[in-house]
């Protein structure tokens, strides 16, 4: 009662105050600080709307003091919201970027200290990342070329980048390395899709700071920034697929205090679930997975500092294909013998039985910037849990088969200056974890507990002339792994001590107006990880004997990425990135010409050798219109890789494909103004460049149909938008080279999604 | 700046915390243990006892230190041509003392497990079922076995479990439809003379 008294208090001192102030500005490209005519302005609590002139400028006359929100939004822009306290006339220069992901490579990244500017970088963000929601991060991910998904069906899914991917590839949640199990093919990152607004592939070597582990590439995660204004707005996301029937749900909260100013916070969770999925003309059993995820953030920001909090959990519960669990080699040459796995039933069932997955992960993270007189810096702490159970169908007893536990910490310190043309970081990283398995699980279990500490300082620096920009970058790493098991009932004590160096150096120049290049050398070295030294026993997912080699040295890359890009303004775009990476002790699993004999029959054996490799490919991704509204954009990676002490291909490797699109923009028709179609046709070529040695010859070349149709509206205070996705639409029985699950089934059939998006 | 004072103590507070659970990291929760893999089979016995109640056949496989390690040990008795045995297959753990009864855990179990007979077209030996389990389907731990000329060849012993019992020709030994996962997979070379 006493609020609202001061609410008509406060309404009625503003009605008596002059309404006629006024607020004036110009709304630009972010890109190039280009003006950007027809951009829409709304004053979202007055419903009044303006569209800027040819030079960008608009002007909203007649207003009262107060708060208010408005929306600028642009053709193939995406809708961006200020909220705004009115007590004089105001000018404001309001920056509206481009979100095709086509351009993104073009993007200059919104955080100031990330310099990676030589590195070919693609992101996904906003409208974008929200048209894959419900998704899983290996598969929205797989969008942007260069990067594809090892996939055990289509609840585990691995990104990987240019060829490499689980110990060459880091994931990492602002700016903080995701600690988990990522060294098995069917272990899936811990993160939930929802809680994000901008994912950052760096593609290749050069994103040293996120330490030697990044040689392959980095993936950035991004939340939104936190909320400047103190009202309560929120998201909710809805999205239903029609294959599983998986729905999948995610709302967020955010907002200020109002006694207090600097502070704001956010609170989002999400859950999914999702029966058997379905191949083009059978269920596959045991596929359901259920999703949750919870992500709450504080903080408290002033002018001189900046203080955040975020603690973050996640579980999921993954049906592991009942099918594609066997028990020895017999039992796998049968299975490949089938057109339909063993345990097919003719229903969808939303029960996960054994075998499946079962993955715990929180963090918790804290993070202070402090803006010097001269420069800034930064501390971070970050504590990660992550516990991992996978439970095999056991002969007597329920526990699980495999049940790690790693816990984790980070401190960083990182100091970042720029003068006029130069801009430099330098930092320091600590990092202690421990990883063991639970101890009472009566099985032998494939990687040793250890310990491990990371010691690292690295510096990044940055020269900007006239048309040319400069990078360097160099990072040390100390490393030492203490690894204790019992061998034959002796207690084993192994000491591991890496040094570790990377270098980095690049510069990007425009050459002519439109067309810029960029390039980018690097040398890094990498530790071996546990499951390269110490891998022992059978592998049962995959039905393998899996040894490492304590013995190994590091591995060192030497890798070249270019990138030449032209762009047009909207009409023609087009980009190709090449790339060599040259290895000395590529560390992989290769199979041994033998099989161990057991009660249980033969198994092949796999031993995790050391050799020199090539791997080089490129990147392609055109865009140009066709007529008025209609735009056609052409995608493909290429990734050739060689053994070349062997003198053969190296497994697992992305097949060619060309991923061709048309997109027709309704923006002109009066009715239809916020439509957009998008047909989507792949093709995917057999992956010829297989090794001699696989359990089946790879799966022939495919072609995928999807189709997108969204929509949005937008009411007072409230933002909708509304999509229907198709994918593989012809329902074609296919098999995917990547997907572990092409042993055993077919790939998923046709799934309709509907996604709804409420922001308010 | 009441406000900032604040603040400040409490990131101090935090990292303190921070600083503890470092401290506490050395628990002792990674020590390693010595492991009793109580999935491991290590034996798997066939007793041959024939009708004239002469002397009984084994055949046996026996890896005691389960996969990897040593090479496991097969024997094999020769047996005798054109005489009706019976058949009974022992499974046990004899890395444990005393040897862990795995027979009567798969009887216990009887619908989830079946025991296949692999015979080379060569090798004159043929066994059939003389067990049941609940679902009156046979589990193959006991059977009759026959042989008629002298002859050799392989002899397969295979169990499968979590199969398909129902399926066609699955009950009476064939094993094409059955599924499952294969517990034991060994291979004998048998005379018969």
């Amino acid at each position: 009662m006493k609020r609202l008294v001061v609410i008509l208090f406060l309404l009625s001192q503003l009605y008596a105050q002059n309404c006629s102030l006024q607020i004036k500005g110009r709304v630009v490209d972010e890109h190039d600080g280009t003006s950007l005519e027809l951009a829409s302005v709304v004053l979202v609590d007055q419903q009044l709307a303006v569209y800027t002139a040819a030079d960008g400028s608009f002007e909203l006359k007649n207003i009262c003091p107060g708060s208010y929100h408005l929306a600028f939004s642009h053709l193939s822009c995406e809708t961006k919201h200020m909220y705004l306290q009115l007590t004089s006339d105001t000018s404001i220069v309001f920056m509206l970027e481009h979100h095709d992901e086509l351009l993104e490579s073009v993007t200059v990244l919104r955080h100031k200290e990330t310099l990676n500017k030589t590195a070919a970088t693609s992101s996904l963000q906003g409208e974008v990342l929200a048209a894959k929601m419900g998704e899983n991060l290996g598969t929205i991910l797989r969008s942007i070329s260069g990067v594809s998904a090892v996939e055990t069906g289509a609840g585990v899914s691995k990104p990987m980048i240019h060829g490499l991917f689980g110990n060459r590839v880091e994931i990492l949640q602002n700016g903080v390395a995701l600690q988990s199990q990522q060294w098995g093919n069917e272990h899936a990152p811990e993160i939930d899709p929802f809680s994000l607004q901008k994912i950052t592939v760096v593609k290749g070597a050069g994103a040293l700071k996120y330490g030697t582990r990044a040689m392959g590439g980095a993936i950035l995660l991004e939340n939104d920034l936190m909320p400047k204004d103190p009202h309560v707005h929120g998201k909710l996301h809805m999205a239903g697929f029609s294959n599983g029937l998986k729905m999948a749900l995610s709302a967020s909260l955010e907002g200020g205090i109002q006694k207090n100013p600097y502070f704001s916070w956010r609170v989002q969770g999400s859950y999914s679930k999702s029966g058997d999925n379905k191949a083009a003309t059978y269920f596959l059993n045991n596929t359901a997975r259920e999703e949750q995820a919870l992500n709450v953030q504080l903080a408290y920001i002033r002018n001189q500092f900046n203080t955040q909090v975020q603690y973050s959990f996640y579980r999921s519960k993954l049906g592991i294909l009942r099918g594609s669990h066997i028990g020895n080699l017999s039992d796998l040459e049968e299975a490949f013998q089938r057109e339909e796995p063993f345990y097919t039933e003719d229903k969808i069932q939303f029960k996960i039985d054994k075998p499946f997955q079962e993955v715990y992960h929180n963090t918790l993270k804290i993070n202070h910037l402090q803006n010097l007189t001269k420069g800034a810096l930064n501390l971070v702490y970050a504590f990660q849990a992550n516990a991992r159970s996978e439970y095999d169908i056991r002969r007597s007893s329920n526990q699980a088969s495999l049940a790690l536990n790693l816990l984790s910490q980070e401190f960083q310190s990182y100091y970042s200056n720029s003068k006029a043309n130069f801009k430099y970081e330098i930092g320091t990283q600590f990092q202690s974890k421990v990883n063991y398995n639970s101890p009472d699980l009566n099985v032998k279990p494939l990687i040793p507990n250890y310990r491990k500490q990371v010691l690292a300082l690295y510096t990044i620096q940055e020269l900007k002339l006239e048309k040319l920009l400069f990078e360097f970058g160099a990072r040390y790493e100390y490393q030492n792994m203490l690894v204790r098991f019992y061998e034959d009932q002796n207690l084993i004590n192994n000491r591991h001590l890496f040094n570790n160096l990377a270098l980095n150096a690049g510069f990007s120049t425009k050459l002519k107006k439109d067309f810029t290049y960029r390039l980018n050398l690097s040398y890094v070295q990498r530790a071996p990880e546990i499951n390269e030294l110490y891998s022992n026993g059978l592998h049962h997912g995959a039905a393998a004997i899996e040894r490492g080699n304590p013995n190994f040295d590091k591995e060192s890359l030497w890798s070249f990425n270019q990138s030449f890009s032209y762009l047009k303004s909207d009409l023609f775009f087009i980009e190709i990135s090449p790339y060599f990476q040259y290895f000395h002790n590529y560390i992989q699993l290769k199979p041994q010409d033998l099989l161990e004999l057991s009660i249980r029959g033969a198994f092949p054996v796999f031993n995790y050798e050391a050799s020199k490799a090539l791997l080089w490919g490129f990147d392609f991704a055109m865009q140009t219109q066709v007529a008025k509204n209609l735009y056609w954009n052409l995608k493909s990676a290429i990734v050739r890789a060689k053994d070349l002490d062997a003198k053969e291909n190296i497994s697992f490797m992305p097949a060619d494909y060309l991923e061709n699109s048309l997109s027709y923009d309704f923006a002109f028709h009066k009715k239809l103004k916020e439509l957009k179609l998008n047909l989507v046709g792949t093709y995917t070529w057999q992956q010829v460049r297989a090794p001699v040695f696989d359990f089946t010859e790879a799966p022939p070349g495919n072609f995928l149909l999807g189709a997108q149709l969204a929509t949005k509206f937008n009411f007072k205070h409230l933002g909708m938008q509304v999509q229907l996705e198709g994918q593989n639409l012809l329902n074609k029985s296919y098999r995917n080279y990547l997907n572990r699950y092409r042993y055993y089934a077919d790939d998923m059939g046709v799934n309709l999604v509907l996604r709804t998006t409420l922001i308010f | 700046m009441k406000n900032t004072g604040f603040v400040n103590l409490s990131i101090k507070n935090l990292f303190a915390f921070a600083l503890l659970i470092f401290i506490l990291q050395g628990c002792n929760k990674d020590e390693p243990i010595i492991i009793n893999d109580e999935e491991l089979i290590t034996t798997l016995r066939l007793e041959f006892t024939p009708s004239d109640s002469s002397q009984t056949r084994i055949i046996q496989f026996q890896d005691l230190d389960g996969d990897g390690g040593q090479a496991p040990i097969f024997s094999a008795d020769t047996l005798n041509a054109n005489t009706n045995y019976s058949l009974r297959l022992y499974v046990l753990n004899e890395s444990e003392s005393p040897a862990d009864d795995i027979t009567s855990e798969i009887l216990e179990e009887g619908e989830d497990h079946q025991f296949f007979f692999l015979i080379d077209n060569a090798l004159n030996l043929s066994v059939s079922y003389n067990d049941f389990d609940n679902n009156t389907n046979p589990i193959g731990l006991i059977n009759y076995a026959s042989t008629q000329g002298a002859s050799s060849g392989q002899f397969s012993v295979v169990l499968r479990h979590q199969g398909d019992k129902f399926a066609t020709g699955v009950s009476s030994g064939d094993i094409t439809n059955a599924g499952g996962a294969t517990d034991i997979e060994v291979s004998f070379d048998v005379v018969v003379q």
